[in-house]
């Protein structure tokens, strides 16, 4: 009885730049660095393990072409050992590495390798363990990195009595949370008449059709950074075909360095030690969801409570994530604490301090008054984004947003916490 | 806060001085000078502070009548009263005991003063006249902001720190040249740098790659050429190395050749041979030595002789030997123990004598007199005496008990009577008599049931009833007088009701005198400012320019961002100016760089004109010819030197051609002649052995050896005759050879002559030229190589340079148009400038520099324009406000009955609404008091009502309490009488119990045989005879039975004896028992005389058997010997130990030298190996031709050493750009920067948001706090202004800020200002005393009240002025606590006469001398008007009651309570402590007293 499997991946970004991590401990970069390679090695070790016949890679590949050869040459490994094995290697380019793109350390592709072309929709032919002829897989590649045509419109299913597979990177039902690049539509994707779409672009897997036909975006293989879209479990699609059609796909996370945010309301938290025991349990929770190397998690404090008073400087926040890194050091599967992001409010009651008619009642008339009018607002910050933006600063201090509304609440907040804190004194 | 009292163990002239019970309010301390008021006030600052130190200048205040220094002070909180205790120094040790006693620290303190520190409490709350007179104190930064920006920021410290604090913060994350964000900055720049650096070097990755290759090919083929060349060096290393081993090992195989064949040799000949000749000595000596031992025992043995029939008795002897001691003692003994038997027989008889008739042996022995028999008698004997006393004491009980019955029901009805008899109202003597009468009975009726008294009756209801009784009689009449005086007070007091009623709106209106007088003089002010404004405006506008006016003005549209835009356009005209001159400069530093470069080019080129060198690589073909010339001519060289050898071998050959000598000829034959005999008569020999014929054998054996020796001799002296004995053969064959070698020599000669010949023509040499020449040709080849790499560097310096040129054309080319470029931008902002200008309307050709100060200028003129108006509104405002008031005041006047200022000048119009003002408040003063008086009337009133009801319910209370107390005894005694009542039928079972015990007794003694006579005492001493029969008769039964056991014994013994001496064959003894005795000794000798024999006969026997054994041992070993030494001899093939030694001689040097060839051979084969190979080199070392060897070695060897280094640097060169491409693979710096790069973004980002958040915090508290300084008036200072103005009567109404906020300034009633040192002293002192008025009470409502403390500050003040003060200090007493220190006697007096409940306390007075001679504290109370008709014991009543209904109370709240003076109170409880009826406690504190534990309490 014949036999054909096959396996979906995108968005490898292999040798990928973390973002929004801060400063890690050396021994836990070493591990980031690594990271998105060894991933790209477990989906190897997952092809050879399900025997599969077919590996799709739906684009982006690299985060860019100027990237590591380190990283050119282990993919190039990888793809001599599943040449080895007789797995067929089907690759389209993305937006982040488009075709034509420098491959400066493989001067030779391993047999069974081949990359989709960017004039067309290319078709190969793919066979099964019994040397039959399964399957048609066509694909296109991106020329560049900002391909705002729809692909899609260019796929049409070929008249063989066979599985059709489609390989695009695009943006599908108009996700604003990613680049349009490729954009199309689930109907466009519909009306090519695939019985498999494997997508590339948006990280996160998803399933935009279960079935008549299958669109399928398998995710990243490594989150980049702490964002929505690269937090979760990260994975590949392992499909099977039985009997000519495609009975199922299955999502198969692989190992690889999770990123999570971790929300805690400090309400409930008597104190610190207290907090670290709660921000462990979260930890594990996550850990305990999938295979990880490692857990980066950065955690988010929010609410009113005692610990406010415990976090309301800088340093403190600073003492608190070293206590923090400390605590978990030399933990396996490793657990980074990235940050903590001191959301939380100082227990005052603001009416009721309005109602004093004292300094701090002033003050809150007065940043009422300021957010009501906003070119007031931004007089007040006017001189100091000068000074913040002024000869070398500017390059680099003005790609940091800084909403005016949450500086003015931020701003309230110190200086009532300090106002209140000296007349407590 | 409020201080309770002081406790100063030694401070100053103070010593042990304590104070307790401070009220709250306005306290006089009076004392004379040097009394220590001074001291007292720096014993409170020191106690709450710290006392001053050395450093410092305060005086220190050490303690001058002994003492600690220091002490304590009591102080009350929220909580409770603190103990606050210091001694000495300022940091001396604080202790503070918390209200609940527990131990507090600084942080209580802090809590207790409401976080004022040192300075400010000196300033506000504790000062001396002279610190009031000084603005010194009231100047500080924090005083300061207290005045003029009160309740910024809460009670604590100014917004201004805040804002410093921000501020910091914010410097810290950004300063002008540093911070925080600044480094990140820094950072982020590098690592992105970096980043770009590492990516351009990933992309040089494929021609590194290409590079590795072509230099792994270059590497091959290298190694493939030095290892050839390795090899041939090698072999030649080889065979040159090789040769001395095989030249020893030819020589020693010629050797080995001479010597005899023996084929075997006995192994370790030397050992076996010594061996085998000491055994057979050693065997012999110990034969002959065993041998006469031997005969030595046998004589000995034949001595001894020994007795057959003792050994059989020989241990029956011995034991009847060790018990004759024993069977001695049996015969002693059996003689006492009959004696002692006759004893116990005699001791019998005496008991049954005793016993008397009836009694026998039997009888006495069977009668029990054991322990329980004994103990039955004894309980009989118990049993009768408890019965009889039972039975008397029950007599005695019932007796009694019915005299105690009959009193306590006479002395019942007594007391039930007498309150029957008595009703109405009793006094509390009669209560007291009566609850001491049932006091009485309740005891009596105690002592009849056994129990306690109280638990029977308790007479604290009755007794607090009656004092609760008189209490509230006394009240009531003490408080009906006080209501008539009140009522008369009330009455007296007369009022004008018009006047009163305007009083209020007059007051408002005097209030806003002030405003108005200011509203006058700031309409006047701000006139003049207008005024100054508007001109502002016209001269600003006519510095405009022509054209422009102030609607002009008004209507330019002029922000900020405009003046901004100026800065912007100014600066990026800077910036294009800047650019523009940095272009240039490039520009100018290019084409200086270019010209150089063009310079340089066409020097080199010139210096290439000349004629070119040779190549390097024709240099080193010539290299290569020159070393292989100089090779083969040294080779040249060797071989003339072989040739030269050769001819004079053949020359020495031809003068050998010679006859040889004919003696020496025998010597060819001889040896194999001697050799032939040798072995012919060796074969004999060994016939004759065979046929066993040894005689003849071995003298053919002898003879056989001889001849080989010969033979040996003669093949040697053969050897060393060969040479000459060689002959004419051996002369041709040299001949022959030596020509046969030239002819080799010549031809090799000629073969390399040819190739010499070559290389020398290829280096322009003669054919055969000499080495000199060589020399010669490769210095200079040496100068054609360094004339050719110079040429080489310049053809590449030319290279470089061109290429330099070309760059730097290239980049002159970039810089020319970044100037082009720079150039056109300027201009473009220039042209942008202009067009701003039009579109503003501002002249051409304006500069942004002064176009920017043309805007702020006319921004300034729309600013002063701006506010000229609006100090016209606020004039507008400012009058109608004006005419308001002035409308009402005369309405207010009218009314007032006062008409004469209508239309009257302000300052008139003031001073009349002052006076009717003036004139409302007394009448409203006087209507307050007669109502309060009144109110006050109707409150003692009411209290008189309330405490007649309360004498009311007292009474009735009172005789109810008495009468149940009658009740409840009565009750008690009915219970407590039928209790008793059912006792008296059990006493009389007592009796009962006595006779019962009686009869049974007897029945007892009947049962037993004994007399009914006997008590239970008799009957035990009978006991006591029957046991002594019994116990002589069990001694006599056991001195019996001893005495048969003794006796068998002795038989026994005796009989044993008899059978041994029979069996030794001697007669039985007879006779006394010692020749038992006797006999058994002599028989025990023989034994042991005959077993001695026997034990030395036994070991001769042993000794003569192993003697025996030993000899033939001894025979055996000789013999093996003997054997061992002829089968050596035999085995070497030799007859005696001389021949054996002379042929092991011969064996060992054959042995040597075969080791020796053997170990040579083996040395060649190890260094030259196995194999084809080496077959091939073995065959060439045989050969010996070892100068050829040599040649090959030295050629190879350079050649090998030239190979190498190229070689080696061919693979430097290759790992080089392997770890280069390695690297470039393995690269990780791209991911590691970005990462670091993002991590450092981040960290960017939140110092900017951060910074963000902390600029715009600082700026909305500093915002604020403008808008808080700039909108309220400080209350401070309208505190301050109220109670100045009330102290001056009016006369300065208004104390106000200075312009610039750092001072302060009066105002007079007209309005005029007056700085503080236009006032008199006084009157400075009264401004002061009024500021710090006002500070303290504004931080009691920020943070705690805390008391004030002065040191005669009233001293300088007007006698009215001193009252009014005085009124304002008691006025802030009411929720202040005020201590008012003073040595005049008319402050004390006046204070008095205003309130003359204030608390004074008169300071204790020295003697000059300084002794102790204190009056103590001594409290008077010299207004005592308070009501106080409680006196003497219905005071102290009283107090009892009060505290035995509250519990413990102090002084102040019991004299509260009561409604009586203190003192009186204090006096009262001094007497009742006295008397314990009353305990103090807490006296650190502040005293709490209680009810005492007191007969009567």
């Amino acid at each position: 009885m014949s036999h054909f499997t096959f396996v979906h991946a995108a968005d490898l970004h292999l040798d990928t730049p973390f973002e929004g991590l801060g400063r890690v401990a050396p021994e836990i970069a070493d591990v980031l660095r690594d990271s998105s390679l060894a991933a790209w090695d477990a989906l190897v070790v997952l092809c050879i393990e399900r025997e599969a016949r077919l590996l799709l890679l739906a684009g982006d590949i690299y985060d860019g072409e100027e990237r590591g050869l380190r990283a050119q040459l282990r993919f190039l490994r990888g793809l001599e050992r599943l040449s080895e094995r007789g797995v067929r290697v089907l690759i389209a380019h993305g937006n982040h590495d488009p075709h034509g793109g420098r491959w400066s350390a493989i001067r030779q592709w391993p047999a069974g390798v081949s990359m989709f072309s960017q004039e067309g929709v290319e078709s190969f032919p793919v066979n099964d363990d019994t040397g039959r002829e399964v399957a048609i897989v066509h694909g296109i590649s991106h020329a560049s990195r900002t391909v705002a045509e729809n692909l899609a419109l260019r796929f049409r299913r070929g008249p063989e009595p066979l599985l059709h597979l489609g390989v695009l990177h695009c943006n599908a039902g108009g996700d604003l949370n990613h680049p349009a690049y490729a954009p199309c539509t689930i109907d466009d994707l519909r009306s090519a008449g695939m019985d498999y779409w494997a997508l590339g672009h948006i990280h996160q897997h998803r399933v935009l059709s279960a079935g008549d036909p299958w669109i399928v975006y398998a995710g990243g293989l490594q989150g980049r950074s702490l964002k929505p879209g690269e937090v979760g479990i990260k994975g590949a699609i392992v499909g099977s075909l039985a009997n000519g059609a495609l009975s199922g796909i299955e999502f198969v996370p692989v190992p690889h360095v999770r990123f999570a945010e971790l929300d805690v309301d400090i309400g409930d938290v008597a104190d610190a030690a207290r907090l670290l025991d709660r921000l462990e349990e979260e930890a594990q929770a996550v850990q305990d969801e999938g295979p990880a190397v490692g857990l980066v998690a950065r955690v988010t404090l929010v609410g009113r409570g005692p610990l406010h008073g415990d976090l309301a400087s800088p340093d403190r926040v600073a003492e608190l994530l070293k206590t923090m890194r400390e605590e978990t050091r030399g933990r396996r599967p490793f657990l980074w604490w990235s940050g903590i992001i001191a959301g939380t409010r100082p227990d005052l009651d603001r009416d009721a301090i309005r109602r004093r008619g004292d300094f701090s009642a002033e003050l809150l008339h007065l940043t009422d008054r300021l957010r009501d009018d906003e070119k007031a607002l931004s007089r007040f910050a006017q001189e100091e984004e000068a000074a913040l933006q002024a000869g070398a600063l500017r390059k680099f201090v003005a790609r940091v947003p800084g909403h005016p509304s949450q500086v003015l609440e931020d701003a309230e907040t110190l200086a009532l916490e300090r106002l209140e804190a000296r007349s407590g004194q | 806060m409020r201080i309770r009292g002081w406790q100063v163990e030694g401070f100053g002239v103070l010593c042990d001085y304590d104070v307790t019970d401070l009220p709250d309010g306005l306290v006089l301390v009076h004392g004379p000078n040097e009394a220590g008021k001074s001291t007292l006030l720096a014993f409170l600052r020191g106690v709450l502070f710290g006392f001053p130190d050395r450093r410092g200048s305060e005086p220190l205040y050490p303690p001058l009548r002994g003492g600690r220094h220091g002490g304590a002070l009591m102080v009350e909180g929220p909580n409770g009263i603190y103990r606050v205790e210091r001694l000495g120094g300022r940091r001396g040790p604080l202790a503070i005991v918390r209200p609940d006693d527990t131990e507090g620290g600084e942080n209580d303190l802090q809590q207790l003063l409401g976080g004022a520190d040192r300075q400010l409490f000196r300033s506000v709350f504790a000062f001396s006249l002279q610190e009031l007179n000084s603005m010194e104190t009231l100047s500080s930064d924090q005083v300061r902001a207290r005045i003029f920006s009160a309740g910024i920021a809460g009670a604590g410290r100014s917004a201004r720190e805040v804002i410093d604090d921000l501020h910091e913060e914010a410097g810290l994350l950004l300063g002008a040249r540093s911070g925080r964000i600044r480094e990140l900055v820094r950072e982020a720049q590098s690592l992105s740098d970096q980043v770009g650096a590492a990516v351009r070097r990933a992309s040089e990755y494929t021609e590194a790659l290409r590079r590795e290759e072509d230099a792994g090919v270059e590497v091959g083929r290298l190694r493939d050429e030095l290892t050839r060349a390795e090899t041939s060096a090698r072999r030649a290393n080889t065979l040159i190395d090789s040769w001395p081993t095989e030249s020893e090992r030819q020589a020693s195989i010629r050797v080995l050749g001479a010597l005899p064949e023996i084929d075997s040799f006995p192994a370790n000949p030397e050992e076996r041979l010594t061996e085998a000749l000491g055994g057979v000595r050693t065997a012999g000596g110990s034969f002959d030595e065993t041998d006469q031992e031997l005969q030595r025992l046998l004589d000995h043995r034949r001595d001894i002789d020994v007795d057959d029939r003792l050994p059989p008795i020989s241990t029956a002897v011995g034991g009847l030997v060790a018990q004759c001691a024993v069977h001695r003692e049996h015969l002693a003994r059996i003689g006492d123990v009959s004696s002692e038997l006759r004893q116990h027989d005699d001791g019998i008889g005496q008991v049954l004598r005793e016993l008397g008739p009836g009694w026998d042996e039997p009888r006495l022995a069977s009668f029990d007199t054991s322990l329980p028999a004994a103990e039955e008698v004894r309980g009989w004997q118990q049993r009768l005496e408890r019965a009889t006393r039972e039975a008397e004491s029950a007599a005695s009980a019932l007796a009694l008990f019915d005299r105690q019955v009959a009193g306590i029901d006479e002395a019942l009805a007594r007391i039930g009577a007498e309150l029957d008899r008595r009703e109405g109202s009793p006094a509390e003597d009669w209560f007291r008599a009566v609850s001491a009468r049932l006091t009485a009975v309740a005891e009596a009726i105690a002592t009849l049931e056994a129990r306690a008294p109280e638990l029977v009756f308790d007479a604290r209801p009755v007794e607090t009833a009656a004092a609760a009784l008189t209490a509230a009689r006394q009240g009531w009449a003490r408080l009906r007088a006080i209501a008539d005086d009140a009522g008369a007070r009330a009455r007296a007091i007369m009022v004008s009701p018009e006047l009163a009623a305007l009083q209020e709106p007059v007051t408002e209106a005097a209030r806003h005198v002030e405003v108005e007088r200011q509203r006058l003089r700031d309409i006047e002010s701000q006139e003049a400012t207008r005024r100054e404004r508007q001109e502002a405006v016209e001269r600003g506008t006519r510095d405009l320019g022509a054209g422009w006016d102030e609607a002009h003005v008004g209507g330019m549209a002029c922000d900020f961002a405009q003046i901004r835009q100026a800065r912007e356009f100014a600066a990026r005209l800077a910036d294009d100016r800047e650019r523009l001159t940095g272009a240039q400069r490039e520009l100018d530093h290019v084409g200086k760089g270019r010209s150089a470069r063009e310079k340089d080019l066409q020097r080199l080129q010139q210096e290439l004109a000349s004629p070119e060198p040779a190549s390097l690589e024709a240099l080193e073909r010539q290299n290569r010819s020159l070393r292989r010339l100089r090779t083969r001519l040294a080779e040249l060289a060797e071989i003339e030197g072989a040739r030269r050898a050769e001819e004079r071998v053949k020359a020495d050959a031809a003068r050998e051609d010679a006859p040889t000598e004919p003696d020496a000829r025998w010597l060819g034959w001889a040896p194999g002649a001697a050799g032939a005999i040798a072995i012919v008569v060796a074969l004999l020999a060994t016939w004759r052995l065979l046929v066993q014929d040894a005689t003849r054998g071995a003298s053919l054996a002898f003879v056989a050896a001889l001849t080989a020796l010969l033979a040996f001799a003669l093949r040697f002296a053969a050897s060393r005759a060969r040479p000459a004995a060689g002959g004419v053969l051996g002369q041709q064959r040299r001949k022959q050879e030596v020509g046969r070698r030239l002819a080799d020599i010549e031809k090799r000669a000629a073969d390399i002559r040819g190739p010499v010949a070559e290389d020398a023509r290829t280096l322009g040499l003669p054919d055969l030229p000499t080495l000199e020449q060589v020399e010669d040709r490769q210095e200079e080849m040496s100068g054609e190589r360094d004339a050719r790499r110079r040429r080489d560097d310049q053809v590449a310096a030319a290279s470089l340079l061109t290429q330099e040129l070309e760059s730097w054309r290239e980049s002159e080319l970039r810089r020319r148009t970044e100037h082009d470029d720079a150039a056109e931008q300027a201009a473009e902002t220039v042209r942008q400038w202009e067009a701003w200008l039009a579109a503003k309307d501002l002249p051409a050709g304006m500069t942004p520099d002064a176009a920017r100060d043309f805007l702020q200028q006319v921004r300034s003129l729309q600013a002063r324009i701006e506010e000229r108006n609006a100090i016209g509104e606020r004039l507008r405002t400012q009058r109608t406000a004006w005419q308001a008031w002035r409308t009402n005041a005369e309405a207010l006047l009218a009314a007032g009955g006062d008409s004469t200022a209508s239309a009257s000048e302000a300052a008139t119009l003031f001073e009349r609404i002052l006076d009717v003002q003036r004139r409302c408040a007394e009448q409203a003063t006087r209507a307050r008091e007669r109502k309060s008086a009144q109110h006050e009337a109707e409150d003692w009133d009411e209290k008189l009502a309330r405490a007649q009801r309360a004498r009311d319910t007292a009474e009735g209370d009172a005789m109810s309490a008495v009468r149940d107390a009658h009740e409840r005894v009565a009750d008690r005694w009915r219970s407590a009488r039928a209790a008793r009542d059912s006792e008296r039928g059990r006493l009389e079972t007592f009796d009962r119990e006595s006779e019962r015990a009686a009869r049974e007794w007897d029945a007892w003694q009947a049962s037993h045989g004994l007399d009914r006579r006997m008590s239970p005492e008799g009957v035990l001493d009978f006991f006591d005879l029957l046991r002594r029969g019994h116990d002589a008769i069990g001694r006599r039964n056991q001195m019996k039975g001893t005495l048969d056991t003794l006796r068998a014994g002795v038989a026994a013994w005796e009989q044993r004896v008899e059978d041994v001496v029979s069996t030794a064959g001697l007669r039985a003894p007879e006779g006394a028992p010692d020749a038992w005795i006797d006999a058994v000794g002599e028989l025990d000798r023989r034994c042991q005389a005959d077993a001695a024999a026997r034990r030395e006969a036994g070991r001769l026997d042993e000794a003569i058997a192993d003697g025996d054994c030993a000899l033939g041992r001894a025979r055996d070993q000789r013999e093996r010997c003997e054997e061992t030494l002829a089968a050596l001899f035999l085995e070497a093939g030799v007859s005696s130990e001389a021949e054996f030694r002379e042929r092991l001689a011969q064996y060992r040097s054959r042995e040597d030298l075969e080791r020796k060839v053997a170990e040579l051979e083996s040395r060649i084969v190890a260094f030259l190996g196995r194999g084809d190979e080496a077959a091939d080199v073995r065959s060439e070392l045989s050969t010996g031709r070892i100068s050829e060897w040599t040649a090959q070695r030295s050629e190879r060897s350079a050649e090998v050493l030239d190979l190498r280094t190229r070689h080696e640097d061919a693979i430097r060169g290759h790992q080089d750009l392997s770890n280069e491409r390695r690297q470039l693979e393995e690269a990780a710096d791209v991911a590691d920067i970005e990462l670091q790069y993002q991590a450092v973004l981040e960290e960017l980002d939140a110092a900017v948001r951060r910074r963000r958040v902390v600029s715009l915090a600082a700026t909305l508290v500093g915002e604020t706090l403008r808008e808080f300084e700039r909108t309220r008036q400080p209350r401070v200072l309208a505190n301050a202004s109220e109670a100045f103005a009330r102290v001056t009567d009016g006369r300065y109404p208004k104390v106000v800020q200075t312009e610039d906020a750092e001072g302060i300034v009066v105002l007079d009633r007209l309005g005029a200002r007056r700085t503080v040192a236009e006032l008199s002293r006084g009157t400075q002192e009264q401004l002061y005393l009024s500021m710090r008025l006002g500070l303290a009470r504004e931080f009691g409502e920020r943070a705690v009240p805390l008391p004030l403390v002065m040191d005669d500050v009233l001293v300088n003040f007007d006698e009215s002025r001193a009252r009014h003060m005085a009124r304002e200090l008691m006025a802030f007493a009411t929720d202040h606590q005020v201590l008012l220190f003073t040595c005049h006697s008319f402050v004390r007096s006046m204070l008095l006469d205003l309130d003359p409940d204030v608390r004074v306390i008169d300071m204790p007075v020295y003697d000059v001398a300084g002794q102790d001679s204190r009056l103590g504290e001594s409290e008077t109370d010299t207004g005592a008007e308070r009501p106080s008709s409680l006196a003497g014991p219905a005071l102290e009543a009283s107090v009892l009651q009060a505290l035995a209904s509250s519990g413990p109370l102090s002084l102040t709240e019991l004299a509260g309570r009561l409604e009586c003076d203190p003192e009186q109170v204090r006096r009262v409880l001094s007497g009742l402590r006295d008397r314990r009826q009353v305990n103090m406690s807490g006296q650190k504190r502040g005293a709490r007293y209680a009810l005492g534990d007191v007969d009567g309490a």
